[in-house]
């Protein structure tokens, strides 16, 4: 593979990002090959997206170009916590087989690496893989597709867990770019656990490609506990058919810059979706909540609640379209973001937006930013509350309600934890 | 049933006429060269007879003009301007350089006011009514200006802005391009090249300013541009309330309509400026119409001081406008009342940008937009509240309604905030006309047509009313109007 000629204005990281493309291994199949040169020759001509472009006009990714960027070791060390049940796990995005547990599936559920399914079913993930439309960073993932997931389930209801570890340590910033392939068939039900974290200096790019096929449901529940001086970006595409249905539940609460971005498409007929997120930032932490829905058939439903806490100099971001196609009448699209600023200093960008094409539809969103209530805070100090615990409380309170309709699913109680967790460290306020 | 009654005249009314003031006058007028070039900028500003200051900003303007490109960021569509095929200079020839009072206005001209509902004979004469001053820009010159003397007694200014550079440069010089500043944006900096006219207001300190004051806008001339810039002072503890009308006969071509305006409010001063929009919106298939491109700013400089916007967008092919306003003074307020409806092909994108800079600042927008036919109707706003903003409050609503399956409606709102002691929320709702009002409203006889309107006009009532009242039921009829043959 001949390194692509790198046009002179790309930033230094993106052009660190094409030149490092001579190291992917050899062997792939010649379709495999053909993807990733064309996904390559696409990231070289964009490279990394800037502000410039109106998706991406809060969060800014040049900080990456002063890291010393590389592609991670071949077989790294990692402890992974163990999440019961039927597992994969991936260290610095490569498979890693004996942390996993993939032994004694239900019948009817696919769970393995890409790296295998790459040689058991070139066909299923051709058409997944592909990400001609889907941004640079969709195409930077594509050229390299260091490993991940596919999971198939037919005809069955099951829980399964993907742990994703970063062992990045030194001065050098691994990039690695994991690709995860979720197909939910016909009135199937697949509840996955995601967790992502780890420590160390590094960029983690996910894709996860989603098709809930007509009648499947897919609750996916994620937790992002990266390294303070991670960089995460993560996207999401779901597809979603007749009467199908697409839950997500996500929790962050570290890394240095984190965008994740969600894309829906209720494809078919009374497809529904609900997303949840809470995002708390403090330091210097830049948090980036990016979604699309298109409500592309007629009696879609879908609904979105972000929340979050901001203290110190962190900056959140929250960007969620919801677009009504023509002819997709019966169309109702509901998005919430409320955000608590705790101290100066921090900042919130926040745009949610409608593009409605039909009219039969109800669509509505609000935001909301503010400081904590002062009598709430007064009201419990005087019931001899210290006050960095009202604080928490009122913040927990806050945040945390927007996880109550996924509280009956496993591994929602881990991000109930996880809030909790994050305002131990809560300081004094001003 | 007042409203019922005034609903139905209106509805018969857009039986016989679609858009009343298409009509050209026929009126011997001096035009520049057709084309743009440092010439043209140097024509337009001899012709004015101005100072070499100006004609210096001017030419900084065309100059940076020709470094930028044109935005494309807004959700309208439009095959490229091609900006050497127009006029940048018009004028109703005369004489002498401007009339000197109403008896040296051109007859045809007094006679196209009259048809377009602003008798400014009529306004003189017509004592102990409460009067509206009107100064009438016609193509690129300012005609003629009513009620000066009166204005005069209580130190009011209110003129052309050419006007003003020769009367008052102290005044012009020290204020325009203070708030849009000559390099702002594409739009703005070719109106800083080539602007022709518009008003000029001056309300000094602790004057209320005893009138409306208002200017009607109408672009005659084919293939004519039309870029005036309005500048509206007003000092200390002074108040003005300002109206703005525009209209444009029908023309198959595109015509250019690139406007500045720069509100300057000191302590405990207030501005109301009201806009009712009906430049030609081009036929039922699109062809024609004017591009409204506008950019409209208000800076509260002072504390305590007051900016208001309210607009009424019913005409223009496509309105590219985000009337704002700069919350600078500790305790200033700002606020946006708009009322945007699209038929058949139009394209609005329009909104307001709220910037908070001092403590205790507040803004709230009130955004209605109505799309019918196959028409786009866009919500652009951004809310910024900065560090210094302490306790700084923002109220957003923004509600579309959508009449017809081939039109859209989208709301884009921006949300910065960097100040955790303010608060900002924002709403937005889309929906349709309920079909419960609708059977609601025909079950008690009135015809779908009327029905709509009415709901029309309910659903934009918290913006209507804000409109100088001698301007809200010219508004009101305007909604009817605008939406005629939207439904059924």
């Amino acid at each position: 593979m001949s390194t692509q000629q790198i046009l002179p204005e790309l930033s230094p990281a993106s052009q660190a990002l094409v030149a490092m493309h001579g190291g992917v291994p050899s062997g792939d199949a010649d379709w495999l090959a053909a993807l990733r040169a064309d996904a390559l020759a696409r990231f070289g001509q964009t490279g990394l997206p800037t502000p410039k472009l109106e998706d991406w006009k809060y969060t800014d990714l040049k900080a990456l170009n002063g890291a010393n960027l590389v592609r991670p070791v071949d077989a790294p060390a990692a402890n992974f916590g163990g999440q019961a049940g039927h597992r994969l796990c991936f260290a610095d995005g490569r498979y890693v087989a004996a942390a996993s547990k993939v032994d004694d599936l239900p019948g009817g559920v696919t769970f393995l690496s890409l790296s295998e399914a790459f040689m058991d079913m070139p066909d299923v993930l051709r058409s997944h893989l592909e990400t001609a439309d889907a941004g640079a960073l969709a195409d930077l993932n594509a050229a390299y597709l260091d490993g991940g997931a596919v999971i198939i389930v037919d005809g069955a209801e099951v829980t399964l867990a993907l742990e994703f570890l970063a062992t990045g340590e030194g001065s050098q910033m691994s990039a690695f770019h994991p690709r995860n392939i979720v197909i939910v068939k016909n009135g199937a039900q697949l509840t996955l656990l995601e967790s992502q974290g780890g420590g160390g200096v590094y960029f983690a790019n996910h894709v996860t490609s989603i098709a809930v096929e007509d009648g499947g449901r897919l609750n996916h529940v994620k937790a992002f506990n990266h390294s303070s001086e991670a960089f995460h970006t993560s996207l999401t595409q779901v597809h979603i058919g007749a009467d199908g249905y697409y839950g997500s539940a996500v929790l962050d609460t570290d890394g240095k810059l984190l965008r994740n971005e969600i894309r829906i498409e209720l494809a078919g007929e009374g497809a529904e979706t609900s997303l949840a997120g809470a995002y708390l930032a403090r330091g210097g932490r830049h948090t980036d909540h990016t979604t699309r829905i298109d409500h592309l058939a007629a009696n879609t439903t879908s609904r979105q609640i972000f929340r979050g806490a901001l203290d110190g100099k962190a900056r959140a971001v929250f960007q969620g379209n919801i677009v009504v196609a023509e002819g997709a009448d019966g169309s109702d699209g509901r998005l919430a973001n409320n955000t608590i600023m705790l101290s100066e200093g921090c900042e919130i960008d926040t745009k949610p937006q409608l593009e409605i094409y039909a009219d039969e539809v109800k669509c509505a969103h609000g935001s909301t930013v503010g400081e904590l209530d002062d009598e709430a805070l007064f009201y419990l100090r005087s019931r001899g509350v210290p006050e960095t615990q009202a604080r928490a409380m009122l913040v927990e309170g806050f945040v945390a309600t927007v996880f109550d309709e996924f509280d009956s699913l496993e591994g929602v109680q881990q991000l109930r934890d996880g809030i909790a967790d994050w305002l131990a460290g809560l300081e004094p306020g001003a | 049933m007042s409203a019922v009654s005034e609903t139905v005249d209106q509805v018969a009314e857009v039986a016989e006429q679609k858009y009343k003031y298409g009509f050209v006058t026929d009126i011997d007028t001096e035009t520049a060269p057709k084309g743009l070039s440092e010439d043209i900028v140097r024509f337009i500003s001899a012709k004015k007879d101005e100072p070499e200051w100006l004609l210096d900003w001017r030419l900084k303007a065309y100059r940076h003009w020709l470094t930028m490109t044109e935005p494309d960021w807004a959700k309208v569509g439009y095959p490229p301007i091609d900006y050497q095929d127009a006029y940048y200079y018009s004028a109703p020839k005369s004489g002498d350089d401007g009339p000197d009072s109403l008896e040296d206005v051109d007859p045809e001209l007094l006679r196209t006011y009259e048809k377009l509902g602003i008798p400014l004979y009529e306004q003189e004469v017509l004592a102990g009514v409460k009067n509206v001053a009107v100064d009438a820009v016609f193509d690129s010159v300012s005609v003629a200006t009513t009620f000066k003397a009166t204005l005069a007694e209580h130190g009011v200014i209110f003129c052309p802005i050419s006007e003003a550079v020769r009367e008052h440069p102290e005044l012009v010089q020290k204020y325009m391009g203070s708030v849009v500043p000559y390099s702002d944006n594409y739009f703005a900096t070719l109106n800083s090249a080539v602007f022709t006219d518009g008003s000029f207001v001056f309300i000094p300190k602790g004057v209320r300013c005893p009138m409306e004051l208002s200017t009607y806008f109408r672009i005659n001339a084919a293939n004519t541009g039309q870029f005036e810039r309005t500048l509206i002072i007003a000092e200390e503890g002074a108040y003005v309330s300002y109206l703005e009308g525009c209209t444009a006969p029908m023309r198959d071509e595109n015509q250019l309509h690139a406007a500045v305006v720069e509100l300057v409010a000191m302590d405990d001063a207030e501005i109301k400026y009201s806009t009712v929009q009906n430049w030609y919106p081009g036929d039922e298939n699109g062809v024609g119409g004017i591009y409204n491109f506008v950019t409209k700013r208000g800076a509260c400089r002072g504390r305590d001081s007051k900016i208001s916007w309210t607009q009424v967008e019913t005409g223009s092919a496509i309105t590219w406008k985000y009337p704002s306003c700069i919350l600078q003074g500790d305790n200033s307020v700002g606020e946006f009342y708009s009322v945007a409806i699209t038929n058949n092909y139009q394209q609005a994108d329009t909104g307001t940008k709220m910037i908070h800079l001092g403590k205790n600042t507040s803004s709230r927008i009130i955004s209605k937009g109505i799309s019918a036919g196959k028409s786009q109707a866009t919500y652009r706003g951004l809310v910024k509240m900065m560090p210094g903003a302490q306790g700084a409050r923002n109220y957003t609503q923004c509600d579309s309604l959508l009449i017809g399956k081939e039109c859209g409606a989208h709301t884009v709102p921006y949300i910065e905030s960097r100040n955790p002691s303010a608060k900002v929320e924002h709403e937005a709702t889309t929906s349709k006309i309920a079909e419960d009002q609708l059977f609601y409203c025909r079950q008690r006889g009135l015809s779908e047509e009327e029905a709509v309107a009415l709901i029309v006009n309910g659903f934009c009532r918290e913006v209507l009313q804000e409109l100088p009242m001698e301007f809200a039921v010219e508004a009101q009829k305007l909604v009817g109007i605008s939406l005629e043959g939207s439904v059924g």
